[in-house]
């Protein structure tokens, strides 16, 4: 797990095992010039270790905002987006799944779990404007 | 007892006119007889008063002389009078003074009367008178007279009238029967007629008209009656002919249809029209373990597995209540309780008002092809996710490639030189390429699926998803896409959004310099909705109407069309999952309209393969 040294007061966690998308992830927050402090979990277990901890130490990291991709190995991005759902401190935190799937059956069980969708595109320009997108859910949820 | 009213009409006739004729002749002897009887006796008492009158008148004198002898010779010249039968003159103190008696006869004389009188008795007539001298009676004048001579007349009358009668009444009968005929001879041809047809049948038999009165009227009408009689006769052998025909025909096919039905390794059935089933063949009965008995009209639905029960019998009465065919996938538990697959046709018959008159129905056992269906099923579900699986994990590697070349390519632009640019260049857009053919790849056999539980969708809502996934290239183009109002239809909303996005984006992708303009329209044709994609665009050579529904077919290299050639066979695919299908008219120029069809109703087999 890597920290961000900046003075933000949000912090983000991204569930990515592929570590260019993270880094894409990391250079589009950047360039949008959002406050969020980037954790990385690069797998399943190990976001489901972190979420643990989060709900019984009030001084381990606490996330705002989950960025999780589907395809992550040991514990896959759907059984850690249930586990969130299922805790009380965690039930309604943001999720955005960012993932490289335009399964029809992915998108509707993100809907259903009250995540929001983003698919990973192909190209630097379209790539980056996940930080647009990540801005917006912010605002919406208030936390911008 | 043979009454006047049942003889037959010449003997009435006979008797009528006999009866009439003799009335009317004894009426009229009777009268003629009677008349002369008064008339005589009328002359008569005339007569005798005036021979009374004149013999008295002549014997005042020998009365008054009291001269017995001229009295007698007066009374003497009444011998002309043969039927004068006594005379007698008296005195007025009532002694005779003369008497006249014709001299075959001694007969009394009658006494005289105070009075002038005159008496007609049973046999004779009395005359009494008196005999006057200057208005002083002096003596009686008396006149037997014999009445043969009135019985004589009346016999010779009777005899007359007798003799008259009997010719007369010979006559009549004679012209009676010679006219009788003019009415009897008639009616008896029609008699005649009316037998024959009653006793043979025969309807062709015509009475002869023999007469233009009401007899011939009644002749004609008669003909007339027998003519229309003949006509329906006819009419009804024919149809009972036909009928017989029918029936016998009838009887044929049921016989074929009992042999074919109890030969096919099929279940067959027939139903009424409530529903109820009247026959099963042996295939049935093999199968089931039980009798006719047990399972004809509704008891065939204890065989049903429970769970597809209610859904069966919703399916039968739907059919039954609105005539459309039956057609349904259940279970039916044979003779040793395990449960079959089966599936269930059923087709009405109609008679030729068109009323179901019977159902023809099939079971055919699908158990083991169900079975494959579901193994293939999961086949094609595990497949479906190894497709999404390995697109996702192909994407990765091949986004690494494209996007960080690209970043490379865009920060160490310094540090290379044109050719490494050009390189770079080529890995970004093979990696792009690559992703969007995987995904292509990827739609194509999603294509293939054909969901279960078809609900229709409203085809409207599909082009408007299909339209906002195009904002972006609609706005840039400048296009205008308008569409009339669209059926509702058995697709998968997903799938016909897919086919409106394609074609869209086709339209899009292959315009002329001018604005494009793209027109969504629908119509009922037959039993299915055919779609139309109209567009302004470049059109397309008729010689590659066919190669553009190829996978990855593009007939354009130029860079400014860009795409991986999948989307026409995409919706290909789609449509003719459907039962659909999808063609393109068009020349170049003219812009291209493509045309898909989709079945009014909703798909038969629920399940097909990707």
């Amino acid at each position: 797990m890597r920290r961000e040294s900046s003075p933000p007061s949000l912090k983000l966690l991204l569930a990515e095992d592929n570590l260019p998308d993270a880094l894409l992830v990391r250079e589009a927050i950047k360039m949008e010039g959002l406050p969020l402090e980037v954790h990385i979990a690069p797998d399943g277990e190990y976001a489901i270790d972190l979420i643990v901890r989060a709900e019984n130490d009030p001084d381990a990291l606490c996330p705002h905002i989950l960025l999780l991709d589907l395809n992550l190995p040991k514990i896959d991005g759907f059984e850690v987006l249930r586990r969130i759902r299922a805790s009380d401190k965690f039930k309604s935190m943001p999720v955005l799944i960012v993932t490289s799937s335009d399964s029809p059956a992915d998108r509707k069980e993100a809907s259903r779990l009250g995540a929001r969708y983003f698919r990973k595109p192909i190209t630097f320009d379209e790539f980056v404007k996940i930080g647009a997108v990540l801005r917006r859910f912010l605002e919406e949820y208030s936390l911008l | 007892m043979f009454t006047l009213r049942d003889m037959p009409i010449k003997q009435k006739l006979t008797i009528l006119i006999m009866a009439t004729t003799t009335g009317a002749l004894l009426l009229a002897g009777f009268g003629m007889v009677a008349s002369d009887s008064l008339l005589f006796r009328k002359y008569l008492k005339r007569d005798l008063s005036s021979l009374a009158q004149m013999i008295a008148d002549n014997s005042t004198a020998a009365l008054a002389f009291n001269d017995p002898r001229a009295a007698a010779e007066m009374l003497a010249v009444l011998r002309a009078r043969p039927h004068l039968v006594t005379a007698c003159i008296y005195r007025l103190d009532g002694t005779l003074l003369a008497r006249y008696s014709r001299p075959d006869t001694h007969a009394a004389c009658p006494p005289a009367k105070d009075r002038d009188e005159l008496q007609f008795r049973r046999a004779d007539l009395v005359v009494s008178r008196p005999i006057m001298l200057t208005g002083r009676r002096i003596g009686t004048l008396t006149l037997l007279y014999e009445l043969n001579e009135l019985a004589e007349r009346m016999r010779l009358y009777s005899v007359t009238v007798l003799v008259v009668f009997l010719f007369a009444s010979l006559l009549a009968l004679l012209l009676t029967s010679r006219l009788r005929a003019v009415v009897a001879t008639p009616i008896s041809q029609l008699v005649r007629a009316t037998t024959s047809v009653s006793e043979t049948g025969d309807y062709g038999v015509r009475a002869v008209k023999l007469s233009g009165d009401e007899l011939g009227v009644l002749v004609d009408r008669f003909n007339e009656m027998l003519a229309g009689i003949q006509s329906r006769d006819n009419h009804l052998r024919t149809v009972l002919h036909e009928r017989e025909e029918a029936l016998r025909d009838a009887e044929k096919a049921r016989e074929r249809f009992r042999f074919m039905a109890e030969s096919m390794p099929q279940k067959i059935f027939t139903a009424a029209p409530d529903g109820g089933v009247d026959y099963f063949n042996r295939q049935w009965m093999e199968f089931t373990g039980l009798s006719y008995e047990q399972i004809h009209g509704w008891g065939w639905t204890q065989l049903i597995h429970p769970d597809d029960l209610e859904a069966n019998l919703q399916s039968w009465r739907h059919s039954l209540e609105s005539g459309e065919p039956f057609h349904f996938q259940h279970r039916f538990r044979r003779a040793d309780g395990a449960y079959r697959w089966h599936l269930t046709r059923a087709h009405a018959m109609r008679d030729a008002h068109g009323k179901i008159s019977m159902w023809i129905g099939s079971n055919t056992d699908i158990h083991e092809q169900k079975e494959r269906e579901d193994e293939l099923r999961q086949a094609n579900e595990d497949l479906q996710q190894f497709a999404y699986s390995a697109s996702h994990d192909l994407q990765e590697p091949i986004r690494n490639v494209a996007v960080y070349s690209e970043i490379v390519a865009k920060r160490y632009h310094s540090l290379l030189d044109a050719d490494g640019l050009q390189f770079l260049g080529f890995l970004t857009e093979g990696g792009r390429r690559l992703a969007t053919l995987i995904d292509d790849l990827l739609a194509y056999t999603r294509a293939g699926v054909v969901g279960s539980n078809m609900t229709p969708v409203d085809s409207s809502a599909a082009l408007q998803h299909a339209v906002a996934n195009l904002a972006e290239a609609i706005r840039e183009s400048g296009a205008e896409v308008t569409s009339d109002p669209l059926p509702r239809v058995y697709m998968a909303e997903s799938h016909l959004q897919q086919v409106f996005q394609n074609l869209i984006s086709n339209s899009l992708k292959y315009r002329k310099e001018d604005r494009p303009q793209i027109r969504i329209s629908a119509v009922h044709q037959g039993a299915s909705w055919r779609f139309a994609v109209q567009d302004n665009g470049i059109g397309i050579d008729p010689h590659y109407k066919e190669k553009i529904f190829g996978v990855f077919k593009r007939l354009h290299r130029d860079r400014k069309y860009g795409g991986t050639g999948i989307g026409l066979a995409i919706c290909q695919r789609v449509v003719e999952r459907y039962g659909g299908r999808i063609w393109v008219e068009s020349s170049p120029g003219n812009g291209a309209t493509f045309f898909f069809t989709v079945p009014e109703r909703a798909p038969r087999v629920q399940s097909a393969i990707a």
